[in-house]
């Protein structure tokens, strides 16, 4: 579905992707693992567009993503779904607003018909009565659970996950993690997760790719990639065990 | 060689930013003449600019014309000229004050708020949650505040006017009792409504400048909390001065 040939993007001196190689399988779910400065989020970026990479190529429905001009970078993205980091959700707008963002700016469904979609996308992530409440007034987790309602309003061909359980409890990141399980089973949609989380990546992966040094350097089936022999994956995994 | 290094630094960030403030504002205007304006954007805005600060602006330019007819008595007075304050008041307050003091009151009040809203949208990814949805920032949140922020200054420096005068009035009658229809008449009389109109003109460039840089701050806001407080500081240093040198540059080169 997705195929990145090549990716380098660098910050002054410092090379944060080097040259990566990744493809992302349809209708799969694959998670990237990674230690923190890896350059996880501007892999996320790179692909949904709100960081320029140097070279390389993102290959999309045999398409360069970094060869299109806006407007026809624009359509592929209406096929984007992304949960940011911290949900990015719009703080001067309601639960119900932020929600119906994406469908009203693009008038993708009938104005009478918002407020049932919005509410169907809301029961999707099992949220209850919160379409009045504003940002301010959510928990942590409900926030991402807002995102998320707004990332599949659109029916996204691709859901990006970045680190979608930075800063919540255990408990409420096994919601998160699960719901990430569920949405893609309901949906059948691709999705790419950027997380340290190596509890989430065992819960939902289909595949899990390792990024160290600006590269993939492991990248296999899920059950395949705990028994990995790279001595860099096992010191990650060890860890997390000894954690 | 560190006075070079420092200096040129300084003319070439100096630079790159008024390119920059520059590109910003002719993308929004671009959308203007293109007719992909949003209304309801724009009506918010101009609500949080104009109605919102019409009490600021009244304060300032109440006393703004009460000083400027007390300081103008003392000095006409030695030459027998105190009839004249109510013109004296008019034409400095239409041509010069009110277009200044309002936009000043705008950098304070709005521009501010403006940098630092745009700041936190785009440090919490905001900006780029939008983008990722195929909204074009600029169109959605840049061009409403520039084109309220021009349209609305001319209204409140109508405003001003209005204020300042009656300020001026009251000090010039009340209580330096000066003659009230002297007062009156002298305006009647020497006033042009180019003095007025070049007030407004100067309002809605101000108001160009100062909402372009207030946009352009918070849309390069990085760092985080800190980042925030640093770029609302700089839009408000940086379109006070403009506003300064703009006002010399238009009073030099074209009233």
């Amino acid at each position: 579905m997705i195929e990145i040939k090549n990716l380098r993007k660098a910050f002054g001196n410092q090379v944060v992707l080097n040259n990566l190689d990744l493809k992302i399988e349809a209708g799969k779910i694959t998670v990237i693992l990674g230690k923190s400065g890896q350059g996880k989020s501007v892999l996320i970026k790179s692909i949904i567009g709100t960081l320029k990479p140097d070279s390389g190529k993102i290959m999309f429905d045999n398409k360069n993503l970094l060869d299109m001009k806006l407007p026809e970078f624009n359509k592929i993205r209406m096929k984007f779904g992304v949960l940011f980091q911290e949900a990015a959700l719009f703080d001067s707008m309601n639960v119900f607003e932020n929600v119906a963002f994406p469908v009203v700016e693009h008038k993708l469904i009938n104005k009478k018909n918002i407020k049932d979609e919005v509410r169907r996308v809301l029961d999707l992530v099992e949220l209850g009565d919160v379409e009045e409440k504003y940002p301010s007034e959510l928990s942590g987790g409900m926030k991402k659970r807002v995102g998320l309602a707004r990332a599949i309003i659109t029916k996204p061909q691709i859901i990006f996950f970045d680190e979608p359980t930075t800063g919540l409890d255990p408990i409420v990141s096994y919601s998160i993690a699960k719901l990430i399980k569920d949405m893609k089973a309901k949906l059948n949609t691709t999705c790419l997760v950027i997380t340290h989380d190596l509890d989430v990546a065992n819960l939902i992966a289909d595949f899990i790719g390792f990024l160290d040094g600006g590269k993939i350097i492991e990248f296999d089936e899920k059950e395949n990639f705990f028994r990995s022999n790279s001595p860099i994956v096992r010191e990650f995994l060890d860890a997390f065990k000894g954690g | 060689m560190f006075i070079f290094t420092y200096f040129g630094s300084l003319i070439v960030n100096f630079i790159d930013q008024l390119g920059g403030i520059v590109i910003l504002a002719s993308k929004a205007l671009i959308n203007v003449f293109k007719g992909s304006f949003r209304i309801k954007q724009t009506i918010d805005q101009f609500y949080t600019i104009g109605v919102t600060s019409s009490f600021i602006v009244i304060l300032t330019s109440l006393f703004i014309g009460m000083v400027e007819a007390l300081q103008i008595y003392h000095g006409f007075q030695k030459f027998g000229a105190e009839n004249i304050i109510g013109y004296t008041v008019a034409v400095s307050l239409g041509r010069e004050l009110s277009p200044v003091f309002t936009a000043l009151m705008i950098v304070a009040r709005n521009i501010s708020a403006m940098s630092a809203e745009i700041g936190t949208m785009k440090i919490t990814e905001q900006i780029d949650a939008m983008e990722v949805m195929a909204v074009d920032p600029i169109n959605y949140i840049v061009t409403p505040r520039i084109v309220a922020t021009v349209v609305m200054l001319p209204f409140l420096v109508a405003l001003s006017n209005v204020v300042g005068n009656i300020g001026g009035y009251i000090v010039g009658v009340f209580i330096l009792k000066v003659n009230s229809v002297s007062y009156i008449d002298n305006i009647k009389q020497y006033l042009d409504l180019s003095d007025l109109t070049y007030g407004f003109i100067k309002a809605a460039v101000f108001g160009l400048i100062i909402s372009s840089i207030g946009c352009y701050m918070g849309l390069n806001t990085s760092k985080g909390a800190k980042g925030v407080g640093l770029s609302t500081t700089k839009a408000v240093v940086v379109s006070s001065v403009a506003i300064l040198v703009a006002d010399y540059i238009l009073s030099a080169f074209l009233f």
